[in-house]
């Protein structure tokens, strides 16, 4: 099932319950995503909201320095971030039931 | 990494950046920034060219820039207001002067105890805010007022006041809770308008303070009175007229007690200071309780100040039921010499003042000083 249209609209929330989870770079955020099941995933859509996200105050970020390759630029979840994570679970929450109520009404069990 | 990787990656992000060049320089280079770490850990990876992977450099410009929440390719750039973007610069010049303020606050000692602690005084602060947002205009008098303290009216109304005083404490209450989670630019707001409002609140309380003084002052004077005073304040002049309505001048009069009745306001109707002239008595002393006084107030005229004598008000005398006339009408029969015989217009309202003075035809009627009456 094509899930891109739906997880355009969920994405802030999976990159902050991920980043929320754990401190993470871009890279490691796009990994993990895929690893949760979420395969379609863009890697430029999940660099575009780290990066929108840290601009709306959402996140903080700090650079780990590294010996073998470039050093990584890892983002983690400061106050702000954590209540807007609470906030939209809270929404994605209350929306999901909502859907699983209409299709059980609908008449298709779950 | 190979050569042939890292000119690939180098290649890949030329071309994104190339994608990228309507942008203005913030804007790219703030894109790009982790671009090459993330090339390299995905050449790292080894599985293929980095266009199958990511997509052509276009598509990855086009994904990136759109879930950055930046304008697509080929839409016109937003200017910024130049307003707008002088209170960003101030508003992030005051917020980095402000964590300078508070990394050296909590180097102090009990710092951070102390910054453990505040936090609990925010839902305090909240409601105060919401008090404060309306008590200010209260102190300045624009729409709201101060009923009795604390409480605060709306247009005079009590019940209005007390109406807005909640819902700014709730509104405030409310912007507080969700403060954390509004973005950057948004608390900087609130937190300009936090500063404003204490600043006008140092501004309402020295103006108040200063007018309470003067105010105080004023009382005070107005307390220190031993002026005679009537059911409508402080008396400055008594006119007498007889019983047919007829003006009365040089009297002397006395209170219950036999005293003199001279201590009088000193001031003209329209609140001037002013000043009785003197009467004398047959020996040269000062007599003090000779009615109607005439009271001279200073007075600024186009070509400076000059005093002029206060005008006496519009009197309606009454003809008073078996009315004589008095024994000794006229100024001209008093024996003293009164400074205050002058040539003055008597109370032009007076309806008995055209009436002729001389008395006839009453059987009281006598000049004859046995018939005054006795003091």
């Amino acid at each position: 099932m094509d899930t891109t249209q739906m997880l355009k609209g969920v994405l802030d929330l999976a990159v902050l319950a991920v980043v929320g989870e754990r401190d993470g770079y871009g890279y490691d955020v796009v990994r993990r995503l895929r690893e949760a099941g979420l395969e379609d995933v863009g890697d430029a859509s999940v660099y575009g909201t780290l990066r929108r996200l840290f601009q709306a105050g959402a996140l903080t970020s700090y650079v780990v320095p590294s010996e073998e390759g470039p050093h990584r630029k890892y983002y983690g979840l400061n106050d702000t971030g954590r209540s807007l994570l609470q906030t939209q679970t809270k929404g994605w929450t209350t929306f999901a039931d909502t859907m699983t109520a209409l299709l059980h009404f609908e008449g298709e069990r779950a | 990494m190979t050569p042939e990787t890292m000119t690939e990656a180098a290649a890949y992000l030329a071309e994104v950046r190339t994608a990228l060049d309507d942008l203005t320089p913030a804007e790219r280079d703030d894109l790009l920034e982790d671009l090459p770490g993330h090339l390299v850990e995905i050449l790292a990876d080894a599985g293929g060219p980095l266009a199958v992977r990511l997509g052509t450099p276009q598509t990855y410009a086009a994904e990136l820039r759109a879930s950055a929440g930046l304008r697509p390719r080929g839409a016109p750039p937003v200017r910024p207001h130049p307003l707008s973007s002088a209170a960003g610069a101030l508003a992030d010049d005051v917020s980095a002067w402000g964590r300078r303020l508070r990394d050296a606050a909590l180097d102090l000692p009990f710092g951070p105890q102390v910054a453990a602690f505040l936090p609990e005084l925010w839902p305090g602060w909240w409601v105060l805010r919401g008090y404060l947002a309306v008590a200010v205009p209260a102190a300045f008098g624009i729409f709201f007022g101060f009923g009795v303290l604390p409480f605060l009216t709306l247009f005079g109304s009590d019940l209005l006041g007390a109406v807005a005083v909640v819902a700014a404490v709730v509104w405030s209450v409310r912007l507080g809770r969700r403060s954390s989670a509004l973005p950057v630019r948004r608390r900087q707001v609130v937190a300009t308008g936090n500063l404003a409002l204490v600043l006008l609140c140092v501004l309402a309380a020295v103006s108040l303070r200063s007018q309470v003084g003067y105010n105080t002052q004023i009382s005070y004077a107005a307390a220190d009175t031993s002026y005679l005073q009537g059911p409508n304040g402080g008396i400055s002049n008594i006119y007498a007229f007889d019983s047919l309505g007829r003006p009365l001048r040089d009297v002397q009069l006395f209170d219950q007690d036999g005293r003199a009745i001279d201590s009088l306001l000193l001031q003209a109707p329209d609140g001037r200071y002013a000043e009785p002239v003197r009467t004398l008595d047959e020996n040269g002393v000062e007599v003090g309780n000779v009615f109607p006084r005439t009271l001279k107030a200073e007075t600024y005229g186009s070509e400076g100040p000059y005093v002029e004598e206060v005008r006496p008000p519009a009197i309606a005398p009454r003809r008073l039921a078996d009315a004589s006339p008095s024994p000794s009408p006229s100024p001209s029969a008093s024996p003293s010499p009164s400074s205050t015989a002058s040539p003055s217009p008597l109370p032009s309202g007076s309806p008995a003042a055209s009436a002729a003075p001389t008395p006839t035809s009453s059987p009281a009627a006598s000049l004859a000083p046995s018939a005054s009456p006795t003091p």
